[in-house]
């Protein structure tokens, strides 16, 4: 069991996994969205190698109105 | 004559830049922009949950506009942050433009200039065509161009306030001091005279969002909005009169009637 904060929010996974694997589990089209990693910007193109990892700090954003 | 808004090479017939934001519905926002003539949209990035569908709703109706997008960094206040979203930003909405915006202050919504400064030039060495809201502050603006942006956005006055052109002696002094350089007034507009005066003082265009989203009707205010503007940059290209002290009559003096020699 690994504590990450997702969107702000500490959940509990069962095992490390990669980005596209949580984006899958959550129902996340991972085209619509884009996302950092403790505050780090994750390419697309690494969404399946990048590991989540014990008190990673997830941020899933997608695109809203803006001024 | 050919009068195109030039920002980073992509030319433009409007210059009426516009934010996407506090519209009553999303079928008001597609209206109003389409009534604004805007070519240019402001669009962000907020956390999301699943069953939103990653935005997939209003992602439709920008798309069906066919707009170029301006994502912008609203609610950054460091450059680890402005950075890190600007990235997202490109790779989510496939641009390299970003509205760099990195706040100092909470009641103010004042940029921190250091914080955006240092963000500028990071992004631009990453290839970001970088679209900075800054204060009227003539110092900050020039180093911002020495760090390579193209693009200045000064401040009419604080985000939502619609006070219009709080300092326009300083809005001035930019426009002189920095010639050749596209400027957009951002931010605090309230009416369409305020964007007016913007592009009467040379302004190269308008950036707004809260007076036409928050007007009781959106469409008709950015329909008005246009017009402002273009009627501003107009008069602008058309040389208006240096203002004078005293009066001087417009009707000819010569043959006043009624007049007699004492």
């Amino acid at each position: 069991m690994i504590k990450v904060s997702f969107n702000g929010e500490i959940e509990a996974l069962d095992a490390p996994c990669s980005v596209q694997q949580l984006l899958d589990a959550k129902g996340f089209n991972a085209q619509k969205v884009a996302v950092a990693m403790n505050l780090e910007f994750v390419p697309r193109s690494e969404f399946s190698s990048c590991m989540i990892e014990h008190d990673c700090e997830l941020d899933v954003l997608a695109a809203v109105q803006g001024g | 004559m050919s009068d195109k808004l030039n920002l980073y090479g992509e030319l433009f017939d409007s210059r009426f830049l516009i934010g996407s934001s506090l519209y009553p519905s999303p079928h008001v926002m597609q209206e109003s922009i389409k009534a604004s003539n805007a070519e240019i949209v402001t669009v962000s990035l907020r956390r999301q949950s699943p069953e939103k569908q990653g935005g997939k709703t209003f992602w439709d109706y920008i798309q069906q506009l066919g707009v170029q997008l301006l994502p912008n960094t609203a609610g950054c206040h460091n450059t680890k942050e402005a950075v890190t979203l600007a990235k997202m930003s490109r790779d989510l909405f496939a641009t390299a433009w970003i509205k760099l915006e990195v706040i100092g202050d909470e009641y103010t919504l004042q940029p921190d200039p250091f914080a955006l400064l240092e963000s500028a030039e990071i992004l631009i060495k990453d290839g970001f065509k970088v679209f900075p809201y800054c204060t009227d502050d003539l110092i900050l603006c020039q180093r911002l161009l020495d760090v390579g942006c193209e693009v200045l956005m000064p401040w009419g006055a604080p985000i939502g306030t619609g006070k219009g052109l709080m300092n326009p002696y300083a809005l001035q002094t930019l426009r002189e001091r920095i010639p050749d350089v596209p400027l957009i007034v951002d931010a605090g507009i309230g009416v369409p005279s305020h964007a007016m005066q913007a592009m009467e003082l040379g302004f190269d265009a308008v950036l707004l969002n809260t007076a036409v989203a928050e007007a009781q009707n959106p469409v008709l205010m950015a329909d008005a909005f246009g017009r402002a503007i273009d009627a501003g940059r107009m008069a602008y290209n058309a040389g208006p009169i240096p203002q004078r002290q005293t009066a001087k009559p417009s009707t000819p003096t010569l043959g006043v009637p009624f007049w007699h020699q004492n």
